[in-house]
C-alpha cells in the first residue's frame, strides 16, 4: 500500500447566538442591576440579623470567659501570701484558723539566734524576709531559733522541734503535720583575711538533678534514713535520753499538744547501729555496745510486741529491713538483721552479723559527712 | 452558627426529664469548678523551718614521717655499742682521766643511751587527741614522746650554727620514700587538702628528699602536760611510772595497788585472785602510758575543723651500761592515737 498522508480538519458547528457571544467575549459588558422581589429582600434582612446575632453570641461568650478568668485571678491574688503584707490585716479566716509560734527572741539585739541565718536566702528568699516568732496570714513560714548549744549535726546528735499552736477556731488535736527534709551541698570560698571558709551558695541535692554526683544523692538519702523522729522521750540529759513513739511516715502524722498547746517532735541521728537495734538496759546487749552508749528506744518498747499491733521495735526492725538507705555496702542487710535477732533470742553469739551491720551503718554515716553540707527540716501544719 | 442552632433545637426537643438531668449535671459541674479554687483559698498551711550544718567526719591517721605509710616507720635493732653523736654529727668523747705518763686527757667514745624515731599524726576536723603507748618491758628501756618540728636540711643547719660541740643529738633525719598514706585509694595529702599548707612549722610542702625532725622545746600547748617539748603524760598501770633507777616499775604481785591507777581492764586481764598476778611473766605485761589533750594545731583551737599534720619523736632510752649485747631481748611497742574532740 502506498504510504499516504492524511490530514484532518476539525470543524465545530455553533449556533449564531453562541458565535456572537464568543466573538464579543473580550468586550467589556456593563453589569446591569436588576430589581429584586420583596421575598428576596426579607431573606436578606434575616441573613443580616443572623449574622449580627452570631457576632453578638461570639462576643458574649468571649466576655463571659474573660469575666471568669478575671474572677479567678482576683481570688488567687487574695491567696497569694507572699505579696500581701500581713501586718495590718485583721482578717481572720473563719473555720480553720491557727498560728504556729516558736520560742526565743526575735530581735538579734535581744540575743536571737536563728542559726546560719544568712544562708536561708539560698533555700528560699521568703524565709529570710521575716524574723517573726509567730506565723500570720502574710508570713506562713517562720524559723526556729537555736536552743542552747544547738550544735552541728553529726552521728549521736539529738534535739527537739518544739512549737506552740495558737488556735482561733481550729481543733488543734486534729492538725496534720508533715516534715520535709532537704539536703544541700555548699559552695564555699576561702576568705583571704580570716582564712576561714565562707559559704557562697547552697544547692539542693535532688535525685533528679543530672549535675549532682551519685555520691551526693546517696549521701542525702542516707541522711534522710538516719534521722529519726519520735513523739516521746524520757531521760534527764542528753547522755541518757531514750525515745518512743517512732514516726514512721513523716509525710503525714499527728501530734498531741500538751496543756499549754505546745507540741514537740524529738529527733536523733543515732551514733551506732547497736544503739538502734539493741537494749542498753540488758547486760547481754551491753557487751556489744560501747561503754556508756544508750539505746535509742525506751526499754519498754525495746522488744517486739509479739501481737498483731506493731510497737516501736517492730516498726524499727521493719524500717531497717525495708529501707535501702540505712546501710552502705553490698551485704544483704535484711537477712543479717533476721539472723542477728534470732541468735540474740537464743543467746548465741552474733558478733559477725553485728559487725557487718555496724560497718554498713558507719559507712553510710561517713558518706553523709563527706557529701552533705547542710540540711533543712521544714514542718508543715495543715488544718 | 449551625452547630449552635442544632444544639438549641436538640435541646428544645428533649423530654423534660432529660432536660432536668442535663441541667443538674451542668450546675454540679460549675459548682465543682467554682468550689475547687475557693477551697484551696480556704485550706490552710503554716510552716516552721530550721537549717543545720552537717559536720564533716573526723579523720585521724598515724603514719611515718611526712605522712608516709606506716610501713616506712621502723624501730630496728638497737646496738648498744653504737657511738653517740652530737648535733654536728661528730662522735662524742668523754674524758675518763688523764694519762699518768703524758698528762693528756684520755678520751673514750660515749656509747648511745637513747635512740629517736619520728612518727606523724595527721588528720582533719580534730582539735585534740590522745597519744597512747603500750610496751613490754623485757629490755630495760624507758620511752618518751616529744613534739617535733619538721625542717629541711638547710633550715636545720641554720638552727644548729652556734650550738656547742658535744651537745647530744636531738634530731632525726628521714629519707622520703614517696609512699604517701592513702585513704580509700586517695592520697592523704589530696584528701585533706594540705598540699598548699606551708604556714606552720609543723609540716612542710617541700621537694627535698631528706627531712629532719628536731625536738621542739618551745611548743606551747594547753593542758597536755608538755614539759620542755616532752609530753609527761600518765602511766595507767604502774603506780608511779619510774622508780629511782629510772627503770620502769612493772606491776608485779607485790606491788599491785588494788585501786586507782591500776584500772579495771588490767586487773580483769591478769588477776588471779587476792590482787596477785600470776598468769603471765611480769616483763610481758604491757605498761600503758598516755598523753591526753594533745593539740592538733598547737596554740590554737581547730574551730574550723581544718586539716593538720604534726610530728612527734619517740625516744627509747636506757641508762649507760644497762644493755648487754650478749643478752638480747625483744620488746613490742604499741603506739595509737585517738581523737577526743
Amino acid at each position: 500500500m502506498p504510504f499516504c498522508k492524511y490530514t484532518a480538519w476539525e470543524v465545530n458547528i455553533v449556533s449564531a447566538k453562541a458565535y456572537e457571544a464568543l466573538s464579543k467575549s473580550n468586550e467589556l459588558t456593563p453589569v446591569s442591576e436588576t430589581a429584586q422581589s420583596p421575598e428576596q429582600r426579607n431573606d436578606d434582612e434575616k441573613e443580616r440579623k443572623k449574622r449580627i446575632r452570631g457576632t453578638l453570641i461570639k462576643f458574649g461568650s468571649l466576655a463571659v470567659f474573660a469575666f471568669i478568668v478575671w474572677v479567678f485571678a482576683t481570688i488567687s491574688w487574695f491567696s497569694q501570701n507572699t505579696s500581701v503584707s500581713g501586718n495590718g490585716m485583721g482578717v481572720s479566716i473563719g473555720a480553720n484558723g491557727f498560728e504556729l509560734r516558736v520560742s526565743g527572741e526575735s530581735e538579734e539585739s535581744q540575743g536571737a539566734k536563728i542559726g546560719y541565718s544568712d544562708l536561708y536566702t539560698y533555700i528560699d528568699s521568703s524565709y529570710s524576709e521575716n524574723t517573726l516568732l509567730q506565723t500570720n496570714a502574710g508570713h506562713d513560714t517562720i524559723r526556729w531559733r537555736m536552743a542552747g548549744s544547738d550544735d552541728k549535726l553529726k552521728p549521736g546528735a539529738q534535739g527537739e522541734l518544739r512549737f506552740e499552736i495558737i488556735s482561733s477556731s481550729a481543733n488543734i488535736d486534729t492538725l496534720k503535720y508533715s516534715l520535709e527534709i532537704e539536703c544541700y551541698s555548699a559552695t564555699t570560698v576561702i576568705n583571704n583575711t580570716t582564712n576561714e571558709e565562707e559559704v557562697t551558695g547552697l544547692t539542693k541535692i535532688l535525685q533528679t538533678d543530672a549535675n549532682m554526683t551519685q555520691e551526693k544523692k546517696d549521701g542525702a538519702n542516707y541522711l534522710k534514713s538516719h534521722l529519726m523522729f519520735f513523739t516521746d522521750r524520757e531521760g534527764n540529759s542528753e547522755a541518757d535520753y531514750r525515745y518512743s513513739g517512732l514516726i514512721t511516715d513523716i509525710t503525714d502524722f499527728t501530734l498531741t499538744p500538751d496543756a499549754n498547746d505546745e507540741a514537740v517532735i524529738y529527733w536523733i541521728w543515732p551514733n551506732t547501729f547497736g544503739q538502734i537495734a539493741l537494749d542498753s538496759s540488758l547486760e547481754a546487749d551491753r557487751n556489744y555496745l560501747s561503754t556508756g552508749a544508750v539505746s535509742v528506744l525506751k526499754h519498754e518498747v525495746c522488744e517486739p510486741s509479739g501481737t498483731d499491733v506493731p510497737n516501736d521495735r517492730d516498726k524499727m526492725t521493719s524500717f531497717l529491713k525495708t529501707n535501702s538507705y540505712v546501710f552502705k555496702g553490698n551485704q544483704t542487710y535484711s537477712t543479717l538483721i533476721d539472723t542477728l535477732y534470732s541468735k540474740r533470742g537464743s543467746s548465741t553469739n552474733y558478733q559477725i552479723e553485728y559487725e557487718k551491720l555496724s560497718g554498713g551503718y558507719n559507712a553510710a554515716d561517713l558518706a553523709i559527712g563527706q557529701n552533705v553540707d547542710y540540711v533543712s527540716v521544714l514542718l508543715n501544719a495543715t488544718a | 452558627m449551625k452547630v449552635v442552632k442544632n444544639i438549641y433545637n436538640g435541646l428544645k426537643k428533649m423530654p423534660w426529664k432529660k432536660k432536668a438531668q442535663l441541667s443538674i449535671a451542668f450546675i454540679l459541674t460549675v459548682a465543682l469548678l467554682v468550689s475547687a479554687p475557693s477551697f484551696a483559698w480556704f485550706s490552710y498551711k503554716r510552716r516552721i523551718v530550721k537549717l543545720q550544718k552537717v559536720e564533716a567526719p573526723n579523720v585521724l591517721v598515724l603514719s611515718a614521717a611526712h605522712r608516709e605509710e606506716s610501713m616506712c616507720f621502723e624501730i630496728n635493732g638497737i646496738n648498744p655499742n653504737e657511738i653517740a653523736k652530737d648535733v654536728h654529727l661528730q662522735d662524742i668523747k668523754d674524758s675518763v682521766g688523764t694519762d699518768p705518763e703524758t698528762g693528756e686527757t684520755i678520751y673514750q667514745d660515749r656509747k648511745i643511751t637513747y635512740k629517736d624515731y619520728v612518727f606523724c599524726v595527721t588528720g582533719t576536723a580534730v582539735d585534740k587527741f590522745t597519744i597512747q603507748l603500750a610496751y613490754t618491758t623485757n629490755n630495760p628501756f624507758t620511752y618518751a614522746v616529744y613534739a617535733a618540728d619538721e625542717l629541711t636540711e638547710a633550715e636545720l643547719t641554720t638552727q644548729l650554727t652556734g650550738v656547742a660541740d658535744g651537745t647530744p643529738i636531738d634530731f632525726v633525719a628521714y629519707t622520703i620514700q614517696d609512699k604517701p598514706v592513702k585513704i580509700q585509694e586517695t592520697e592523704l595529702a589530696e584528701y585533706i587538702n594540705l598540699s598548699n599548707d606551708t604556714g606552720n612549722d609543723y609540716h612542710l610542702d617541700t621537694d627535698s628528699d631528706i627531712l629532719c625532725y628536731r625536738i621542739d622545746t618551745s611548743t606551747n600547748e594547753g593542758n597536755s602536760g608538755l614539759n620542755n617539748g616532752q609530753y609527761t603524760g600518765t602511766y595507767l598501770n604502774s603506780s608511779d611510772g619510774l622508780d629511782a633507777n629510772n627503770d620502769v616499775k612493772v606491776v608485779n604481785g607485790a606491788n599491785v595497788s588494788t585501786s586507782g591507777t591500776d584500772g579495771n581492764y588490767y586487773r580483769w586481764a591478769y588477776e588471779q585472785g587476792d590482787g596477785v598476778y600470776q598468769n603471765s611473766h611480769h616483763d610481758a605485761r604491757p605498761v600503758y602510758w598516755q598523753a591526753t589533750n594533745v593539740s592538733a594545731i598547737p596554740g590554737e583551737t581547730n574551730s574550723n575543723r581544718a586539716p593538720f599534720s604534726r610530728h612527734f619523736i619517740l625516744r627509747v632510752q636506757w641508762t649507760a651500761d644497762a644493755l648487754d649485747n650478749t643478752e638480747k631481748e625483744t620488746d613490742i611497742v604499741y603506739l595509737s592515737v585517738k581523737a577526743t574532740s
